[in-house]
């Protein structure tokens, strides 16, 4: 059994579909990035995982932590599940700190939200987390406001309340995003050390597929609300199998060391992703889609092949299959070949 | 902290030259008006001579250029001499002292109860936005903001003092009462107090139902809050600690704002409830000309408003760390 299994999550706001029967699980101790373009549904998955998405959405499907079906839940189940199984990052640690209140007066309330510790052990556990998610001198920063942080630093801080009672589960949304590039590999690696010290899973929310191949496992890539692909991230980078994802990968700049290679335009995408609510009838990325022909009118189904998956009418993937994906477990080396 | 000492003594700094704009204003007040206390005084006397209002002029320093009757005026301020009322036969600053405490207890009560019925009514609307709840409390704040305070006034006279007889209609205290006790007093005073204070509370508070209302909504959709909920924080946690600590901000300013304001309400309210505070001395000094009191209450009164705007500002800064820096 995975730590966390998800079954046809779906999000909606009234008619517009959301999140569309997305299903994916992670283990103890994986990372998974779920990678896609603004407005694909990748935020409003985090939310939904955690039941936060807000009034006048919808969630429906299955959500089993641990084997607990977290959307049957009553709502003060929830939030005792909220914060202590499951732990949030978001990804603008300008705006996600209260403040008026202190740092250590945040961190400590996500700590007694759930344990029964008393106000001085508490802060005393505050200041434990802001050494953990390396903040200098952090016992006397404590009774330090938000805006006296920099934007790492309240990511950082971010990042301590979110594994505040040692969570199961831990949700980066977008967590580099608002931040500079020197930081976001300080986040990035932060996320990954404490991913492994605390054997947690890890659910990294990104459109920077750099973001991706620094530190996930296996990537789910969504596109208008669905999953198209899903691929341990080597074979992904090796060998994307959906379209959209080759276009992704084209439309990253690449860095070369030595002889400067012929001038290249960087690949766009053309179109924009269709808003919910007006997803176009069949397979949704078709539109933008070069490939596409008259069998793309319909729905692709999803094809599985061992753990990895793409739903898209132009791909075989029973038949690409044998070709040899490369197994690597050392990272640099497909990070290489990338 | 001495960041937050700098703080408070840069606010006293600036709010000096603030207290001697009033006085130099108070002071163009009363020259500028036709005539001077002579004049007064010999007209109603009915008949007098050259040399009477010279002895008059003299006797009340009004023969010496207007720079040094300035000079004298400061002087007698800072003395708390505000001159003598001839109307009440006593120095405007024993009047003014006399009368001050039952205003002070007025519009404090006033404010703290809009404040508190305000907050909460706000706070509902709020947290039931769009329901029928939330559409009752809008159209009764617009209501309380729209009615007229003199007229509200009387309403709850008829109401509650003549038709239910439960509260008295009018004064501080019962006529010719047998106090058997310092309890018994404050309670016939507390009664005398309810019908004014909420008649002066009911502008103040519909501001506040408002304010309340839109400002929770606007910390509702902020991150925080989303950060505070996904820590698996109660509801009631989430809208006191989080949203309503931040709503707070915009109360307080505006509160500062209605400070001024609420003093001439009192003028109003206890004129029409016989309150015997500083602004019904105001009322009767502007109805028997007694310039000297009108302008000693002037200037009391906003020497209050700034003290109390200076208040304000330090509990701004001591709710909202953001403000030293941003100074």
């Amino acid at each position: 059994m995975s730590l966390l299994e998800v079954e046809d999550l779906t999000v909606r706001f009234g008619d517009a579909v959301v999140v569309d029967r997305l299903s994916f699980s992670v283990e103890a101790g994986e990372t998974l990035a779920i990678v896609g373009e603004s407005g694909c549904g990748k935020s409003m998955t985090a939310l939904a995982l955690t039941r936060l998405v807000a009034p006048p959405g919808r969630i429906g499907g299955r959500v089993r932590l641990d084997g607990l079906d977290l959307t049957g839940l009553p709502e003060a189940r929830m939030r005792a599940v909220r914060g202590d199984r499951i732990g949030i990052v978001f990804q603008d640690p300008m705006s996600a700190l209260n403040p008026v209140l202190t740092v250590g007066e945040q961190v400590a309330e996500a700590v007694r939200a759930h344990s029964p510790l008393g106000a001085r052990a508490a802060r005393a556990r505050a200041a434990e987390l802001l050494d953990l998610v390396h903040i200098p001198d952090a016992h006397r920063r404590l009774d330090d406001h938000p805006h006296r942080f920099s934007g790492g630093m309240r990511q950082r801080v971010a990042i301590a309340i979110a594994i505040a009672a040692n969570p199961a589960l831990l949700i980066a949304d977008e967590p580099t995003t608002a931040l500079d590039v020197t930081i976001q590999a300080q986040i990035l690696c932060l996320l990954d050390e404490l991913r492994r010290d605390l054997g947690m899973g890890l659910i990294l929310i990104t459109h920077d597929l750099g973001v991706v191949a620094e530190t996930a496992d296996r990537v789910l890539v969504m596109y208008a609300g669905r999953k198209v692909e899903e691929q341990d991230t080597p074979g992904l980078f090796a060998a994307p199998l959906h379209p959209y994802t080759r276009r992704l990968m084209g439309a990253k700049p690449r860095l070369t060391l030595g002889e400067p290679p012929p001038r290249q335009r960087l690949q766009e995408i053309p179109g924009l992703v269709p808003l919910p609510g007006a997803i176009p009838p069949g397979c949704a990325f078709a539109p933008r889609c070069a490939d596409a022909d008259a069998g793309c009118a319909a729905v692709p189904p999803l094809q599985r092949h061992g753990r990895a998956a793409v739903a898209c009418h132009k791909v075989d993937l029973a038949a690409r299959a044998p070709r040899q994906i490369p197994r690597w477990t050392d990272r640099s080396q497909w990070r290489a070949a990338e | 902290m001495p960041t937050s000492l700098r703080y408070v003594f840069r606010r006293l700094v600036q709010a000096l030259p603030m207290a001697f704009a009033i006085v130099l204003l108070n002071f163009l007040l009363l020259k500028l008006t036709p005539g001077d206390l002579a004049d007064v005084i010999a007209g109603e006397s009915g008949s007098a001579t050259p040399e009477f209002m010279e002895n008059l002029r003299r006797l009340y320093g009004l023969d010496i250029p207007v720079h040094l009757q300035f000079l004298n005026y400061i002087q007698g301020i800072l003395h708390f001499d505000l001159g003598y009322s001839f109307r009440q036969g006593m120095p405007v600053g024993e009047l003014i002292l006399e009368r001050l405490p039952a205003t002070i207890l007025l519009s404090l009560t006033a404010i703290l109860f809009a404040l508190l019925v305000g907050v909460l009514l706000g706070v509902v609307a709020a947290r039931s936005r769009g329901s029928l709840l939330d559409e009752a409390i809008s159209v009764v704040s617009t209501m309380g903001f729209a009615t007229p305070l003199f007229w509200v006034g009387l309403m709850l006279i008829v109401l509650f003092s003549i038709e239910l007889r439960w509260l008295p209609s009018a004064g501080m205290v019962t006529v010719g009462a047998d106090y058997r006790g310092r309890w018994d007093e404050w309670l016939d005073i507390g009664r005398h107090l309810v019908l004014p204070a909420v008649t002066l509370s009911l502008f103040f508070l519909s501001i506040y139902v408002r304010i309340t209302r839109s400002a929770m909504l606007e910390v509702y959709g902020l991150d925080f809050v989303r950060t505070a909920r996904a820590k698996g924080l109660t509801e009631a946690r989430v809208v006191i600690r989080h949203v309503l600590r931040n709503a707070l901000l915009p109360i307080v300013t505006v509160t500062g704002l209605q400070l001024g304001a609420i003093f001439g309400g009192t003028v109003v309210v206890e004129t029409v409830f016989g309150w015997p505070g500083l602004g019904r001395l105001a009322q009767e000094a502007v109805f028997s000309r007694d310039v000297n009191l009108l302008l000693g209450i002037f200037l009391c009164s906003s020497f209050i408003v700034i003290v109390v705007n200076l208040a304000v500002d330090l509990l701004y800064a001591a709710l909202d760390p953001r403000v030293e820096v941003r100074q």
